[in-house]
């Protein structure tokens, strides 16, 4: 990296105002499935990759769950060698296309870029995300190298953003890697949650092509529990066991009128459009929500996604959060998207009851005004309702998207695999072992519901783990790799 | 002419000469029924449902085909008529599918089930598309029987799919020969007639031959005139009887008959004949292919314009700004507009007033032409001109390329609109109303009837406004052009309209094909793909009509199902992810049953699946299977199924033989026809019986009366079955104390406590049936909540159905 540790470049570059991704206009957006971002040109790449400083001890870097080694794959794009630089993010991710794009890059690796703090922080997501587009639409990939097989044999549970990484990561270590996937298609959350116009379906599509090339196998409509039982997989050949089930059990709001006609979890609004193609109805025969008001609950990344993606059924989208917009957990670009296209922001807002016809098909969302009290546990100030502020508002679809527990399938199916009390599975932090032995665990079935990078953190963590498992190394010898223990995420 | 005085049933009335004593009671409001009688058609006598007593006449003359005499004393409802017109009444409801009519159940039945299910087959009345207007239906109520003293038989007869438009169902025909009628009064050479005699009768196409190459011109009055279920159009049968009917014009030819505009929740469902003659019938575009093109999918419904540089939906106002600028820029010879002859007088003078005032040059398409037929030398022209207005789809993709700046104004989506600077959706035919002059000067005027597809607007309003915006005068008054029919359209099928302003109507009624019509590919639609194996289909029985047993290959399934659990089938990559119970399974050999009834999209294309083919997802076992040990100290089981319920019950009577206990299983169903599983069922429990609604097998009733009936004696229950079935049972349960489940089977898309689509309210607390159930307490679920859960999708699952997307729907 030699020519780019030029100090004259360096004082240039970090003066360069930061290039971001030309994007369809909100109006235009607004109206369809397609994605947001049109993506750097090779120059835009270039120029943007050369702002960075190269510093000698990159904080980007130890602010990554993965840890990707940051300056090096953005100084092969400065190079104007996006390929040099996949090839590198390749050994580091699984996923650098998806996590180009919807990592929250704004408190990892750019949130700590040093250029931010004086200026604008480099754009280390899109420069990720170009560099994995430019190969695979250039047909430029290399198949990374695996090592030589050990022989031993890994079962995958879930083919989720976890399930992918810890794959890869078995696979590239030279085990032999099944997944079980319950859905009809692979990708998890990647395939029924995000929506297109956030993650095109194709790129998962490819990734997936792509752990196929390394020799994992997939097997699709296979739920571990109903089907195989967990500790039968450990018995039948597979030396170690991931789980990577993720959060899929909708949380609902418990209030009255919420089994109404028209309310939907996030996950079941975002899966029709999603993973069932409901807006190609009836080419596609999931039937898509037709509504000309929809009301989403919740101020998430997943509360978002369903606003933005009620606003391109065509229907007006209004977004209902109890706290304030500081308070809310998504990342601040989603929210400025969605404000952009035109969800209609209600907060300090609380859903009371939600209210039918007589056919049972909601009419309206009765709401209190909040205000914010002292901070809770958590640290955040908690709303409290103002006392008579209760008002209507008129809608024919309600979206409840206030997070997702894990998915009890498996530890219901699993005698000794120990649950915490929201659900999730039990694991030694730093080695992500579960109380069975063998059978390690990532991702929001740990973690609760959290981000995708989040996820492939934990099952590239796991993944290490593993790898010591099989050697029959102890997994506590030494200190974890970075120190990024499992914490769960509220 | 002659005023005759009657009496009948000791009314005075007062009849015209020449009335029948049928006429003569209607015209004094009084009820015989009737089926066969028609107001447009001559007198027939074939239902007998009419017979009256008239003093001096011997025997029991029909009242349809005896003329009105003057002092005729008429009686029509002594104990003597009363018990012949039963006996002719049970006598064609043994050959017509009617348990739903003689049912005890009936008016509880049909307040759960609102619509009638979307069912290949209309095997009973809550699976017929006819409910709503049924004539059979109302005279079977009217003068309700509850027994029908002879044999019921369903002859199964395969329902015919074989043209584009209608479904013929011979099982419902009650022989009234109406349509043969019908199609006589209105036709030269007549296309339907009845064949063979007696209990064989049919009607058919004169000398069985294909229905397409027949006389037959596809005027549809059949279909609008059948009393019965049994001629139905495909594509709007499910949507029920209309609620509004405007007359009015229709514009796909310049012939302009007369239409009436079949109008259901401000949605054109479906049109027909003004009225019953000669000059109003319909030809196949204006009978069947209306609903098809106003409901498009590829509608155009909102205005675009380029608004900094990029194509995005815009305001009306912007839109028409956007236009006029272009517009404006470019008079003076600069700018070509393309139209057609089909517009509206008011629309075409305002295309005149624009060329007149920006001294454009003008081609104006004829009927019938499209993109391909624009004149090679105005192509070749097109790049010359600074702008281009194009109202109509006649620019091929290749054209609009060339144009500098385009204004494409259409009333559906089209490729060549990638290529537009302004985009503007017009409203078509009845949804904008305007006056249209043919070559003889005379006008028509229609007013608008249909609300138009989302943003759209009438296109002469659209250009009146641009005229404004460029400061054009807009005069009234227009010259007709020279418009001809070649051909006509109610005699030959290959004179019918092929063309809708530019587009061809086969994109949006794609059965046309089966006419000769071309499509052009312009809305090929996506297949979805999938990435993992198929699941190969070994086999697909018939079982009943609409009851599907498909034997499928899944080794790892069969290796884990147990008794009570589903799975989530599709049975290609565009479908629907729909539960349905495991039947049975065998471990060994690697395959798993189901028994999947058709009630709409998702079960039809399963049942359609042959031995062979293969099923895109079969995902299971899920659900959470029955816990015997909580039936540890139960002797005495009783299963009750109805529906698909009778193959779920199956699995479970044979753990509770295997597991020691006395079984009964009880099954019901509306008519003997329609049980299955008999002998399986039988071989795994102690007792069997069996309930039918109309009691043509076993004994009359449901399987609700079953509890009642073994006295008590038993120590456990599980129901399966519709929503109503299991709210009925769950009535009766609640009085006998004794533990007793229901499995339930709402809408769900994954099917593994993902989306929650499935929760119901069990005790007051909601439940995700996949994982917590399929079982739970009978007494306590809320059935009424269920029923609007499952009905929440009625509408779209109309538009669903597979004949809007692939054409012909293949059920059965």
């Amino acid at each position: 990296m030699s020519e780019n540790q030029n100090p004259e470049r360096k004082l240039k570059a970090s003066g360069l105002p930061r290039h971001d991704m030309p994007e369809q206009s909100p109006r235009k957006r607004a109206a369809n499935f397609e994605e947001v971002p049109y993506g750097f040109s090779l120059q835009m790449a270039m120029d943007e990759a050369s702002r960075c400083l190269q510093c000698k001890k990159p904080r980007c870097m130890g602010a990554c769950p993965v840890h990707i080694k940051i300056p090096e794959f953005v100084a092969d794009i400065a190079r104007g060698d996006p390929a040099a630089a996949a090839a590198k993010l390749k050994t580091q991710t699984a996923l650098p296309a998806v996590c180009g794009r919807v990592c929250p890059q704004e408190t990892q690796c750019e949130g700590s870029c040093v250029l931010g703090i004086k200026g604008k922080p480099v754009a280390i997501g899109s420069l990720e995300r170009f560099a994995a587009d430019y190969v695979r639409l250039n047909n430029l990939e290399e198949p990374p190298q695996k090592a030589p097989d050990t022989g031993k044999r890994v079962a995958i549970i879930g083919c989720g953003p976890a399930g992918i990484t810890a794959a890869s990561e078995l696979a590239l270590a030279g085990h032999e890697v099944e997944i079980f996937e319950g859905l009809h298609y692979p990708g998890g959350v990647l395939m029924y949650g995000i929506p297109e116009f956030r993650l095109p379906k194709e790129i998962v599509t490819h990734e997936v092509e792509g752990l196929k090339k390394l020799g994992v196998k997939i097997h699709l409509n296979y739920l571990i529990g109903q089907m195989q039982p967990l500790d039968e997989l450990l018995k039948n050949q597979f030396d170690a066991v991931f789980i990577g089930s993720g959060a899929g059990l909708p949380i609902f709001l418990g209030i009255e009128g919420e089994n109404s006609v028209g309310v939907y979890s996030a996950n079941e609004f975002l899966t029709r459009y999603n993973l069932m193609k409901a807006y190609d109805f009836p080419n596609f025969a999931t039937t898509p929500i037709r509504a000309k008001h929809v009301v989403t609950v919740g101020g998430g990344n997943v509360a978002m996604d369903s606003s933005r993606t009620a606003l391109r059924t065509g229907a007006k989208s209004t977004l209902v959060y109890r706290r304030a917009r500081e308070q809310m957990p998504a990342r601040k670009e989603e929210i400025h998207h969605a404000e952009q296209e035109g969800v209609n922001l209600c907060l300090l807002t609380n859903p009371k009851r939600i209210l039918a016809d007589e056919n049972g098909r909601v009419r309206a969302v009765v709401c209190a005004k909040m205000e914010l009290g002292e901070p809770d546990e958590s640290g955040r100030r908690s709303p409290v309702e103002i006392p008579g502020s209760e008002f209507e508002i008129e809608c024919d679809a309600v979206v409840i998207a206030i997070g997702n527990r894990p998915n009890p399938l498996i530890p219901m199916t699993t005698k000794g695999l120990k649950t915490t009390k929201k659900g999730t599975l039990e694991v030694d932090p730093d080695t992500l072992q579960t109380s069975m032995e063998g059978v390690f665990a990532g991702g929001d079935v740990v973690s609760g519901a959290a981000t995708v990078i989040s996820a492939m953190g934990q099952a590239k963590k796991a993944a290490a783990s593993i790898n010591k498992f099989l050697r029959g190394e102890p997994l506590k010898e030494e200190a974890p790799a970075a120190g990024e223990a499992a914490k769960p995420q509220a | 002419m002659k005023t005759l005085n009657l009496t009948i049933d000791g009314v005075k009335v007062e009849a015209q000469e020449g009335m029948t004593v049928l006429q003569a009671a209607r015209a004094a409001g009084l009820y015989i029924p009737s089926l066969c009688a028609h107001k447009d058609l001559s007198p027939y006598g074939a239902c007998r449902l009419c017979v009256v007593e008239i003093d001096g006449l011997r025997g029991t003359p029909t009242a349809c085909t005896t003329p009105a005499a003057e002092g005729m004393n008429v009686r029509t409802n002594t104990p003597g008529l009363e018990l012949q017109r039963r006996h002719t009444l049970e006598l064609m409801l043994s050959g017509h599918p009617s348990p739903c009519l003689t049912c005890d159940s009936r008016n509880d039945c049909e307040s759960v089930k609102k619509t009638p299910a979307k069912a290949g087959a209309s095997t009973r009345c809550s699976l017929c598309s006819n409910r709503p207007t049924c004539a059979v239906r109302s005279v079977a109520i009217g003068s309700y029987s509850r027994d029908i003293g002879l044999p019921v038989t369903y002859s199964a007869d395969k329902i015919e799919k074989s043209d584009p438009f209608i479904d013929r169902d011979h099982n419902l025909c009650v022989l009234c020969s109406i349509c043969a009628r019908v199609c006589e009064k209105l036709h030269d050479k007549p296309a339907i007639s009845i064949t063979k005699r007696g209990k064989d009768a049919k009607i058919a196409s004169a000398f069985g031959k294909d229905w397409i190459l027949e006389e037959c011109t596809f005027c549809g009055a059949c279909v609008d005139e059948c009393p019965t279920g049994s001629l139905t159009d495909r594509w709007s049968k499910w949507y029920g009887a209309p609620d509004t009917e405007i007359e009015s014009y229709c514009q796909f030819c310049p012939k302009r008959c007369k239409i009436s505009l079949k109008i259901k929740d401000g949605r054109l469902v479906s049109t027909g004949m003004v009225s019953l003659d000669k000059e109003s019938t319909l030809c196949a575009i204006g009978r069947f292919a209306y609903p098809q093109v106003f409901n498009s999918r590829h509608r155009l419904t909102r205005p675009y314009a380029k608004i900094g540089g990029e194509m995005a939906p815009a305001s009306w106002d912007e839109t028409l700004e956007s236009a006029a600028k272009i517009l404006g820029a470019a008079g003076g010879g600069k700018l070509l507009v393309i139209s057609g002859e089909n517009l509206s007088d008011e629309t075409r003078s305002g295309v005149c007033d624009l060329i007149k005032g920006l001294k454009a040059d003008f081609v104006e398409m004829p009927y019938g032409t499209t993109a391909a037929d624009l004149p090679k030398d105005v192509a070749d022209k097109i790049g010359s001109y600074d702008a281009v207005l194009c109202l109509g789809n006649y620019l091929t993709v290749e054209n609009a390329k060339k144009a500098k700046s385009l204004i494409a104004a259409d009333f559906v989506k089209t490729r060549a609109q990638k290529e537009a600077d302004v985009l503007i959706p017009f409203a078509v035919f009845a949804e904008t109303g305007g006056t249209y002059t043919d070559k003889n000067g005379s006008k028509i005027c229609i007013s608008a009837a249909v609300k138009p597809s989302g943003m759209q607007r009438p296109p002469a309003g659209i250009l009146a406004d641009l005229l404004m915006k460029l400061n054009l005068p807009h005069e009234p008054g227009f010259k007709p052009s020279n418009i001809e029919l070649k051909g006509d359209p109610h005699k030959d099928k290959k004179a019918l309209p092929r063309v809708i302003y530019g587009s061809l109507i086969a994109d949006f009624v794609p059965d046309l094909r089966d006419f000769g019509q071309e499509q052009s590919g312009e809305y090929a639609p996506k297949k979805g793909h999938l990435i993992g194996e198929p699941y190969e289909i070994l086999e697909n029985t018939l079982l009943a009509p609409n009851f599907h047993m498909l034997k499928i290959k899944a080794p790892e399934m069969a290796k884990y199902a147990k008794p009570g659990q589903f799975a989530i089938l599709m049975a290609d990559a565009n479908s629907e992810r729909s539960p349905f119970t495991i039947a049975n399974w065998d471990a060994k050999e690697g395959w798993v049953k189901f028994v999947i009834e058709e009630v709409g999209r998702s079960s039809a294309e399963l049942g359609a699946k042959k031995a062979g083919e293969y099923l895109a997802t079969v995902s299971g076992p899920l659900g959470t299977p029955l816990d015997f040990s909580q039936f540890d100290s139960a002797k005495n089981i009783l299963l009750l199924g109805g529906c698909y319920g009778i193959a779920a019950i199956y699995p479970l009577a044979r753990e509770f033989k295997k597991r020691g206990k006395r079984v009964v299983a009880a099954i019901e169903a509306s008519s003997a026809y329609l049980l299955y599983y008999k002998d399986k069922l039988r071989e795994v429990s102690d007792e069997l019986i069996i309930k039918t609604r109309d009691g043509t097998e076993g004994t009359r009733g449901g399987a609700s009366d079953v509890y009642g009936e073994i006295g008590g004696d038993f120590d456990a229950a599980i129901a399966i079955g519709c929503v109503f079935m299991m709210k009925q049972n769950s009535r009766v349960a609640k009085k006998t104390g004794k533990k007793s489940l229901c499995a339930l089977n709402p809408i769900m898309v994954d099917g593994t406590g993902m989306c929650g689509a499935c929760r119901v309210s069990v005790g007051g607390e909601t439940k995700f049936a996949c994982v917590h159930g399929p079982f739970f307490d009978l007494d306590k679920v809320d059935f009424d909540e269920l029923a609007k859960r499952r009905s929440a999708y009625s509408v779209l699952e109309v538009d669903a159905m597979p004949r809007h997307e692939g054409g012909k729907c293949h059920q059965q």
